[in-house]
């Protein structure tokens, strides 16, 4: 029942995505990709830990992802579980071997589900398989991130993943997402500060970011989407918050730039079908943010960069 | 005596002498089982009939159906403009005569210029899905250097708006829920921020673009719902499936997202006498939130309320509409390995997402069969 419930919700909202892709251009058509585990325990990274397993993940990554596709972008990879290594997801400057342009910095835009963790104030996210030495894809953190993108193609990077744009890492994440040498660059990534939570009731809100990352900023359609004010952890006697029980989801989103007025015009301005006027971050030398001020997640203290 | 049984069995599963990995597997299991039975209890006692009972007296009376009035909507949001109306927007019917769950979509400016303003209302064909979205953008210069504006509404101001806003779009006022007068949080009620920096600290500009309003709906309980013994708070509200986010500068409303907030009404075949029982439901839910890879409860939480679901096999066809479903009473039941406050994470200590699941507090009226 609850899988039927939950197509049922997503199928609506391809039948929506199809009618409105027709009013939408088909020139800015976006290359999309999708990366996602929810098998850990096959894996030789957490080899038979089931602990760590999480089955309905996937669908919602694959949420977005047919939104997109809806939304007249183009599907162009759709990975979950398998032979997820770091080499998808590491940049070759960083190590030999490392193959990000053939994989998540081939497409414009691509989601990543995956545990994280806070790698020395920046994104580390378990793979399944390891490779190259390592478990892990580490994006910023300083001189133990390998993962830089947008340097290929990558314009839009969605985390689908705990702790993975914390407010503590906004300032080394600007290098992962303007390489050293680069003319081009990471438009902008979205994650969560502290812990995100899977539900089949949340598919929706992955396919509406799809779905209003069209019509207004990307970085206002991944914070509207998914914050989840006081739904989490909350006593029996407070559903609402009313005496302070509850904690929250935590959508937080980032740009670089050359100045802060860039960065921030970009942050709230940039969409999926506009990414032309914004062109590739003129530079790092700043970086934006969002995120909700006070938002108190599991896991981490509250917003507060 | 539960309890006692749980117990003797991790003991007897130990002394069986299976293998370490099955024993701590066996042990986990049980210590979930144990966190969840301890909310559990004092919550339903033995069982949940008395809650379901309660829970029939909800009367969902307001119906988004009955006051959402496109056109008004439209008036108000559009004023004067032009705006295009989709050719698809009359039928509630797709070619196959099913009820058509796609959207109507009325809006003005192009959705695809680069920089242009846009705004774009866009509902549930079949309305009594619930689902309306009105966003709006304005025009903006993607080399401007100029700041955004910061919002001058303060919290109270900024929630006013919302309801209104929300009452135009057809939200029944008697399902948004209200703060009690003791209540430390009244207003669901955040600042959006956004800042740039060169360096951490240094030069920082923060900016608060908008006041962001997000609740889950909810339904009065007549006579109330439940009074925690510690607290002794009573709750008289229940959850329902809905949400809204409203967000609001001082140029108004700029987006606001009304999900699921349908027309279902309470299952009419709904049979107290089928509630299930507080150990089977421990049970259900162990096993559940297992098989879902889930292991520590360093934070777990669970709320009754009621889900949406499909009507009895035999009643196809709902009070209000054919796609609104109907209300069944539920614990929602949110779970996550860590709990509150800054924890150390590591590749060996990642931290897995938390879990939101939803379980039926009454057995199916009657098992499905073929007819065939």
């Amino acid at each position: 029942m609850k899988a039927r419930r939950s197509k049922i919700k997503v199928g609506w909202r391809v039948v929506m995505g199809v009618a409105l892709a027709a009013m939408l251009s088909s020139a800015h058509a976006l290359k999309v990709d999708m990366y996602a585990i929810g098998n850990w325990s096959a894996g030789n990274c957490a080899p038979g830990d089931t602990d760590s397993n999480r089955p309905s993940w996937p669908g919602m990554a694959q949420a977005w992802y047919d939104i997109m596709g809806a939304m007249g972008e183009t599907r162009t990879g759709k990975f979950i579980d398998g032979n997820m290594t770091v080499r998808r997801f590491c940049d070759p400057s960083s190590k030999a071997g490392c193959q990000d342009f053939s994989w998540v910095d081939w497409p414009d835009a691509a989601i990543v589900a995956a545990h994280g963790y806070d790698a020395g104030n920046g994104w580390g996210a378990l793979m399944r398989n390891s490779d190259l030495g390592t478990c892990s894809l580490v994006m910023g953190a300083g001189a133990s991130g390998s993962t830089f993108v947008g340097d290929n193609n990558l314009k839009f990077l969605h985390a689908s993943s705990c702790l993975s744009l914390n407010d503590n890492y906004f300032s080394n994440m600007r290098v992962a997402m303007k390489k050293p040498g680069s003319s081009k660059g990471l438009h902008e990534m979205t994650g969560f500060h502290g812990v995100m939570f899977i539900s089949s009731s949340f598919n929706g809100n992955y396919a509406n970011t799809a779905f209003l990352g069209h019509f207004i900023a990307v970085s206002r359609a991944w914070t509207s989407q998914h914050y989840k004010s006081n739904q989490f952890s909350c006593a029996a006697y407070d559903p609402h918050n009313y005496y302070g029980t509850c904690q929250d989801q935590c959508p937080t989103a980032m740009t670089v730039g050359a100045t802060g007025s860039a960065a921030l015009n970009r942050l709230l301005n940039e969409r999926y079908n506009n990414t032309a006027a914004f062109g590739s971050p003129g530079g790092r030398s700043y970086y934006a943010w969002m995120g909700y001020r006070g938002c108190d997640p599991v896991a981490q203290d509250a917003f507060n960069p | 005596m539960y309890d006692k049984i749980r117990v003797f069995a991790i003991v007897t599963a130990l002394m069986a002498g299976p293998s370490l990995a099955n024993a701590q597997v066996a042990d986990s299991k049980e210590i979930l089982r144990a966190a969840i039975a301890a909310q559990l209890r004092p919550l339903l006692g033995d069982g949940a009939g008395g809650i379901v009972e309660k829970l029939k007296g909800v009367k969902p009376d307001g119906a988004i159906s009955r006051n959402f009035n496109p056109a008004v909507v439209s008036k108000a949001v559009f004023g004067r403009a032009a705006a295009n109306v989709a050719p698809d927007c009359n039928s509630t019917q797709t070619n196959t005569k099913e009820p058509d769950q796609g959207r109507c979509v009325i809006q003005t400016g192009s959705p695809d210029s680069p920089t242009g303003a846009f705004a774009m209302l866009a509902f549930s064909k079949n309305i009594g899905m619930g689902d309306i979205t009105y966003l709006r953008r304005p025009a903006f210069d993607p080399n401007s250097t100029v700041l955004p504006s910061p919002v001058k509404l303060s919290d109270a101001e900024a929630y006013a708006q919302a309801l209104k806003f929300l009452a135009l779009l057809g939200v029944p006022k008697s399902e948004i829920p209200v703060a009690p007068r003791d209540a430390k949080n009244p207003l669901p009620v955040r600042a959006l921020l956004v800042g740039a920096e060169q360096d951490p600290g240094k030069d920082a500009t923060r900016i608060e673009v908008q006041k962001v309003i997000n609740f889950q709906r909810s339904f009065t309980v007549p006579g109330g719902l439940f009074k925690d013994p510690t607290t002794g708070i009573v709750l008289d509200q229940v959850l329902a499936p809905g949400e809204v986010t409203v967000a609001v500068d001082d140029n108004g409303v700029q987006l606001a997202d009304v999900q699921s907030w349908s027309d279902a009404q309470m299952d009419p075949k709904l049979d107290p006498a089928l509630a299930k029982s507080t150990p089977e439901l421990i049970d259900e839910i162990t096993d559940d939130l297992f098989a879902e890879g889930v292991r520590k409860a360093g934070s777990l939480s669970i709320l009754i309320g009621l889900r949406k679901a499909f009507p009895n096999p035999d009643d196809p066809n709902p009070p209000l509409c054919p796609v609104c479903g109907v209300l069944r009473p539920a614990l929602r039941v949110v779970i996550s390995q860590v709990g509150p406050g800054a924890v150390d994470s590591s590749e060996r200590n990642f931290i897995a997402p938390g879990v939101v699941r939803e379980y039926d507090l009454v057995g199916q009226t009657e098992a499905e069969s073929p007819a065939r």
